[in-house]
């Protein structure tokens, strides 16, 4: 999506990227997640192959029929201040808190406001503050209603929090694509730095709403994993006995900079993000289509210059659902192949919505930097129909120097994401 | 109730709704210009004086509110006439 394929030369060709077309770079990353505070307290959590999940200890949770959940290891309370978070959406408390580490890891770069965007996606926005403030109305009446009800809740929010810490003046941007949102986040950040819309992008995904409402109404579609008494062997993506996705809570935010900006400046890449595909299916709204997942994978191929042979892992969206996992496993044999090593880390962190595609380009980034690839957590019997090289039981040591991380979202949404080492 | 006693808690109020610290809500402080206190915090903490002093605030009445004094008469003459 981001410049006019032009097919099969470019992948015969091997690397043939457009050579006018500006390559972009990840010089910093930031999370708050179930497995942790920041990026390395959630890597080296996962690397350990710990979990994130465990039982809501709430008392709304006790009529629910799924009663777990990952939530945030580190309360947002510990860190933002009480006078800010006044004013802020827990799902805006998180995007802040994940860009505030990206943009300190980057090195705070020194970058003219209007040559600074911010893309922040969520699924859902902030539900928290709307129900919370309905309960409110509905309690002791309009006038007590908290004037920050509407910042809080609107979808664009995050960004727009993120934006005014930042100073960004190039253009704030809230992509909404369901579970795809963090993924999307990020393709559009490389398609405004690729059309000189910008220097610098702070690009990421949010989503905090762990609510009766939002798990409930999962539940009741039937996307969640019931297993309540044994909350850490939940998420199971790949398995043969997964019956469902696990609701998490977080945030994970990248910065990314035309290649030349951050040399100049003397920046560190930590990858390139060579490429995205974005499509959509246009077939079912909850139902996922291969079809739609392999153009996508195709496209982010395509974007990059690279041919499937040269992808050599993939952090795959993999949320545990019995149908979602195995269309997406044969999307990547059939679109890539059978020798990249796969990991589905939702095993371990849950589904974080729309921070997921975030939180896992940052996973992937970090296996690129680190050559380590995170085990599947729970996958003990590989589900019929699977045909991957799927990393299980420990951390695969492997130097790729090209990965896909894949995201798909309710509403046929597709974004898989093309990472390189520097 | 004594001035002092309803300028302290003005001032707590003032701190724990917009992060200005208590002992700079002075009475002759402009809660926007001085305080920089912005109109959605206003609200909210006409709304807490409000309800801490069982007084009336009325949303039109908030733009007569310029300094920390006025805030404080006002509930002066609430609290007596009521």
């Amino acid at each position: 999506m981001l410049d006019a394929p032009d097919g099969e030369t470019r992948l015969a060709a091997g690397g043939g990227r457009h050579p006018k077309r500006a390559d972009v770079v990840v010089t910093g990353m930031g999370a708050t997640t179930p497995l942790g505070g920041d990026v390395p307290s959630t890597w080296s959590a996962l690397l350990a192959g710990e979990s994130g999940i465990a039982e809501l200890e709430t008392p709304w949770a006790e009529r629910l029929p799924v009663r777990i959940a990952g939530t945030l290891r580190k309360d947002p309370a510990d860190v933002v201040d009480r006078v800010h978070r006044r004013r802020l959406d827990r799902s805006q408390e998180v995007a802040l808190i994940a860009a505030r580490e990206a943009w300190a890891d980057a090195g705070a770069p020194d970058v003219d406001p209007v040559r600074l965007a911010v893309v922040v996606g969520t699924g859902v926005g902030g539900a928290l503050t709307m129900l919370d403030q309905d309960d409110r109305l509905e309690e002791l009446g309009p006038r007590l209603l908290s004037p920050f009800t509407v910042p809080r809740l609107m979808p664009n929010g995050a960004a727009a929090v993120v934006s005014l810490e930042m100073g960004a003046r190039a253009g704030t941007h809230a992509p909404t694509s369901a579970c795809a949102s963090g993924a999307e986040a990020l393709a559009v950040g490389a398609m405004l730095i690729r059309a000189g819309r910008a220097d610098v992008v702070v690009a990421g995904g949010t989503d905090a709403c762990l609510h009766p409402l939002s798990i409930g109404g999962f539940a009741r579609m039937g996307a969640l994993s019931t297993r309540n008494d044994t909350p850490e062997l939940a998420s199971r993506p790949f398995d043969q006995n997964r019956d469902g996705f696990v609701m998490a809570e977080g945030a994970g935010v990248l910065v990314l900079e035309r290649a030349d900006f951050a040399a100049a400046r003397g920046a560190r890449p930590l990858a390139v993000l060579a490429g995205a595909g974005v499509t959509s299916d246009a077939y079912d709204m909850t139902t996922p289509d291969a079809e739609g997942q392999i153009r996508a994978i195709e496209e982010a191929l395509r974007d990059a210059g690279l041919g499937r042979g040269d992808i050599t892992h993939v952090n795959a969206h993999a949320t545990g659902t019995p149908t979602g996992d195995l269309t997406e496993a044969e999307a990547i044999r059939r679109a890539v192949g059978t020798h990249p090593l796969v990991t589905a880390t939702k095993s371990s962190t849950g589904h974080l919505l729309g921070a997921a595609g975030a939180v896992e380009a940052i996973f992937t980034v970090l296996s690129l930097e680190h050559s380590v690839i995170p085990a599947t957590r729970n996958l003990t019997e590989v589900a019929d129909g699977v045909d991957l090289d799927l990393v299980a039981d420990e951390p695969r040591q492997a130097a790729p120097a090209a990965a896909l991380s894949t995201s798909f979202g309710f509403g046929g949404h597709n974004v898989v994401l093309t990472l390189t080492k520097p | 109730m004594s001035e002092k006693t309803i300028l302290e808690s003005v001032a707590d109020i003032v701190e724990d709704i917009s992060g200005v610290p208590a002992d700079q809500v002075t009475p002759e402080k402009r809660l926007v210009d001085d305080l920089e206190i912005d109109s959605l915090a206003l609200i909210e903490i006409a709304v807490a004086v409000g309800e801490s002093f069982r007084v009336e605030l009325p949303d039109e009445d908030l733009k007569e509110l310029r300094t920390v004094q006025d805030v404080v008469d006002r509930i002066e003459k609430a609290t007596i006439s009521a």
